[in-house]
């Protein structure tokens, strides 16, 4: 058996005096969902951001294919996709304007085929109506649904998702769902927090506990 | 090599080392500093044109280079711990900058208290005064970032950033100020000249320079034992001292 | 939604996923520029300040047209520095408040490309309108006209200096709650040669003294800053984006 694809490795965080994440390991291979699961303040966020490479921890590292990610940087970020606790979206800008941006930093130079996916991914998410009002003027669960839109529009390797169902519906999650159980059935990675249980169809959930 | 860098890198060791030395650079500081003063201030003859109060210089001239010393010492070991991660350069840098304000502060006062013989004034938009001011608020900014700054490792890396941006620019400010000063007062100003200075006044200054580093090397390596404590303070080798298990401070 | 499969293993094998320079640049200018706009308070204060702090200095100065036009270089340079670090607070604060500035750096692009990038359009709406009121408020102080050339071209590499070296300190002080102040605490002294060059180009120019020399070395400064500066905020903004929960 090879390094797995994804390796946290004795993640340990202060907080003060406060011993936030006690020496914290899993690893993660293609094709599986872990979630990571802990009451408010047991450190998901901390955890989920430490492994994207926005966190410090005290001590211990990450590792992406048996490498540092504070080594190959690059070649990780480049398979990272994270949507963070922020929306990530700027509320100037229309959901168009926003996913063109990340459509052109994930790599994509054809704007006009970009802009056909974004269509389509609005369409799916129910935002065609809403594509070209400025974001703030959004309701958060539509926010939310743009920043997710993104799950359609860029073929990273790796998803890591903070509380990717705060704020949806009904309809919002179950799209959710099945977009983490179709990018682990095509040998993607999944690594998200949430505090409902979640329902992913023909995929094996991982749970792992914190605090 | 790599070895000997490494060992230098482990705590325990530094603080032992720290410890160890500490003393004895302290009391070779307080002879050299007696024997530099008792030369330059009862032994050296008088100026001829500023009679006593040039016996100033053996403060202001050790304060004012250190001043400079102690930026460059606190912006190599930033870089140091920025390209390699090395904690205990953190800790060097951070102990270093309220040190080097003080000097620096010590050099705009007795560099002040020299000006009102020598100008008539307290205070001259001299370029090196002016120089010295703008190094001040450059330790105030590192020592402020640092405070502002919750999350401890995120605030040891933008310091040292800081601290190494300001070295490049310390060449640039004090070139700037220099061609400044010289700008707006044609030359009324005489200062020491370097080169004529009489033994019997050099060897003094000379001694005063090494005892400052001395004390400055003296109060950094006391400096660094606090630092590697308080950074440290979890692990078992330090709740395992012999200083510290005999104060009860860890006992519940 | 069907290629899926062949995407997500292409990724790992082909080349970095990293756009073109100018393609990069482009983008974030482009986002700067809609956001900008639609946020138009951003670009009208600073000049508001500036012109508000121009005109303090008569009231506290007295209005003897001799002591104006003897002070008003320093003075333009003094307030424009000021407004340049003031509107420099938000250059990264709204990117990090809504989360996008780490998706910038976890993007996978140049971050110090995407800081130059938001430090031009930051200059180009905070600066360039400095730059474009200064000569009214130069007859308002008595400056010879033949001087005003040198105030604007001073201005010009200048305040296009001071940007970049205060993005250094913006990255710096990222998130931080009194980052204002602290700011300019960080910036001011590293921004006295270009103070000291800008307002000595203008008082030569004033007294019919060759400027050329006070230029140049702005020129040189302002290559230095647009070398090294970029790398070192992108630098710094890493760092104060991990500083975070």
């Amino acid at each position: 058996m090879s390094e797995p694809v994804l390796a946290v490795k004795d993640v340990t965080v202060w907080r003060g005096d406060n011993l936030l994440l006690d020496n914290v390991s899993f690893s993660l291979n293609d094709g599986n969902v872990l979630q990571i699961r802990g009451a408010n303040g047991s450190g998901k966020t901390t955890l989920l951001r430490i492994v994207c490479g926005v966190g410090i921890a005290d001590e211990g590292d990450v590792f992406w294919q048996g490498v540092s990610t504070r080594r190959n940087t690059d070649q990780f970020n480049d398979a990272l996709l994270y949507i963070g606790h922020k929306a990530g979206i700027k509320g100037e800008l229309t959901a168009m304007e926003n996913l063109r941006i990340f459509c052109r930093l994930s790599g994509s130079e054809n704007p006009a085929s970009d802009d056909k996916k974004i269509s389509v991914a609005l369409d799916a998410l129910s935002l065609n109506q809403k594509a070209d009002i400025p974001c703030r003027h959004l309701s958060a669960g539509q926010q939310r649904r743009v920043s997710l839109a993104r799950l359609l529009l860029q073929a990273n390797r790796l998803w890591v998702l903070d509380e990717p169902l705060t704020s949806l519906d009904a309809a919002g999650l179950s799209w959710v769902e099945s977009r983490i159980a179709q990018h682990a059935a095509n040998g993607g990675m999944v690594l998200l927090t949430t505090h409902a249980p979640i329902n992913v169809e023909s995929v094996e959930v991982n749970t792992f506990d914190l605090g | 090599m790599f070895k000997w860098i490494h060992r230098f890198g482990s705590a325990p060791f530094v603080y032992r080392l720290a410890g160890l030395l500490g003393p004895w650079v302290g009391w070779l500081c307080l002879i050299v500093m007696l024997v530099g003063l008792y030369l330059g201030l009862i032994v050296a003859p008088a100026d001829y044109e500023q009679g006593e109060s040039y016996r100033i210089i053996y403060v202001h001239v050790p304060a004012a280079i250190l001043s400079m010393f102690v930026y460059v010492v606190m912006a190599v070991s930033s870089a140091v711990f920025l390209i390699w991660r090395m904690k205990l350069a953190d800790v060097v840098a951070q102990a270093s900058a309220p040190i080097g304000a003080s000097f620096t502060f010590l050099a705009l006062v007795t560099g002040s208290l020299w000006g009102k013989p020598m100008w008539g004034t307290w205070w001259i938009w001299d370029g090196r005064l002016t120089s010295e001011l703008l190094l001040l608020f450059l330790y105030f900014g590192y020592m402020a970032l640092r405070a502002a700054i919750e999350h401890p490792q995120s605030a040891a890396r933008a310091a040292a950033v800081l601290a190494v941006v300001g070295v490049v620019n310390i060449p640039i400010i004090h070139y700037s100020v220099e061609w400044w000063s010289t700008l707006h007062q044609p030359a009324t100003i005489t200062k020491i000249g370097k080169p004529s200075i009489h033994p019997s006044m050099a060897v003094p200054l000379l001694l005063m320079i090494f005892g400052f580093q001395l004390l400055y090397l003296y109060i950094v390596l006391l400096r660094t034992r606090i630092g590697i404590l308080q950074r440290e303070a979890r692990t078992s080798w330090v709740a395992n001292l012999p200083e510290i298990e005999s104060s009860g401070a860890n006992r519940v | 939604m069907t290629s899926d499969k062949s995407a997500l293993q292409s990724n790992d094998t082909a080349e970095p996923l990293t756009v073109g320079i100018l393609s990069l640049l482009t983008c974030i200018i482009k986002r700067e520029w809609l956001v900008a706009f639609r946020n138009p308070g951003q670009w009208v204060n600073p000049l508001l300040f500036f012109v508000v702090v121009v005109s303090l200095f008569p009231l506290g100065v007295g209005p003897s047209p001799a002591t104006l036009a003897s002070i008003a270089p320093g003075v333009l340079w003094v307030s424009s520095l000021l407004a340049v670090l003031l509107s420099l607070g938000t250059l990264f604060d709204a990117d990090y408040a809504d989360g996008t500035l780490e998706q910038l750096v976890l993007s996978g692009q140049s971050l110090p490309l995407i800081v130059l990038g938001k430090v031009l359009v930051h200059w180009l709406l905070s600066g360039l309108p400095l730059l474009l009121v200064s000569p009214l408020l130069a007859l308002l102080f008595n400056l010879p006209v033949a001087s005003i050339p040198v105030l604007m071209l001073s201005l010009l590499l200048g305040t296009l200096t001071l940007s970049l070296i205060g993005s250094i300190g913006a990255a710096l002080t990222v998130g931080l709650n009194q980052a204002g102040v602290l700011l300019s605490l960080l910036v001011l002294p590293l921004c006295v040669p270009v103070l000291i060059f800008g307002s000595s180009a203008v008082l030569a120019a004033a007294s019919d003294l060759g400027a050329g020399g006070q230029l140049l070395i702005l020129a040189a400064c302002l290559l230095l800053a647009l070398a090294l500066a970029p790398l070192t905020a992108a630098l710094a903004l890493r760092i104060g984006v991990s500083g975070t929960r």
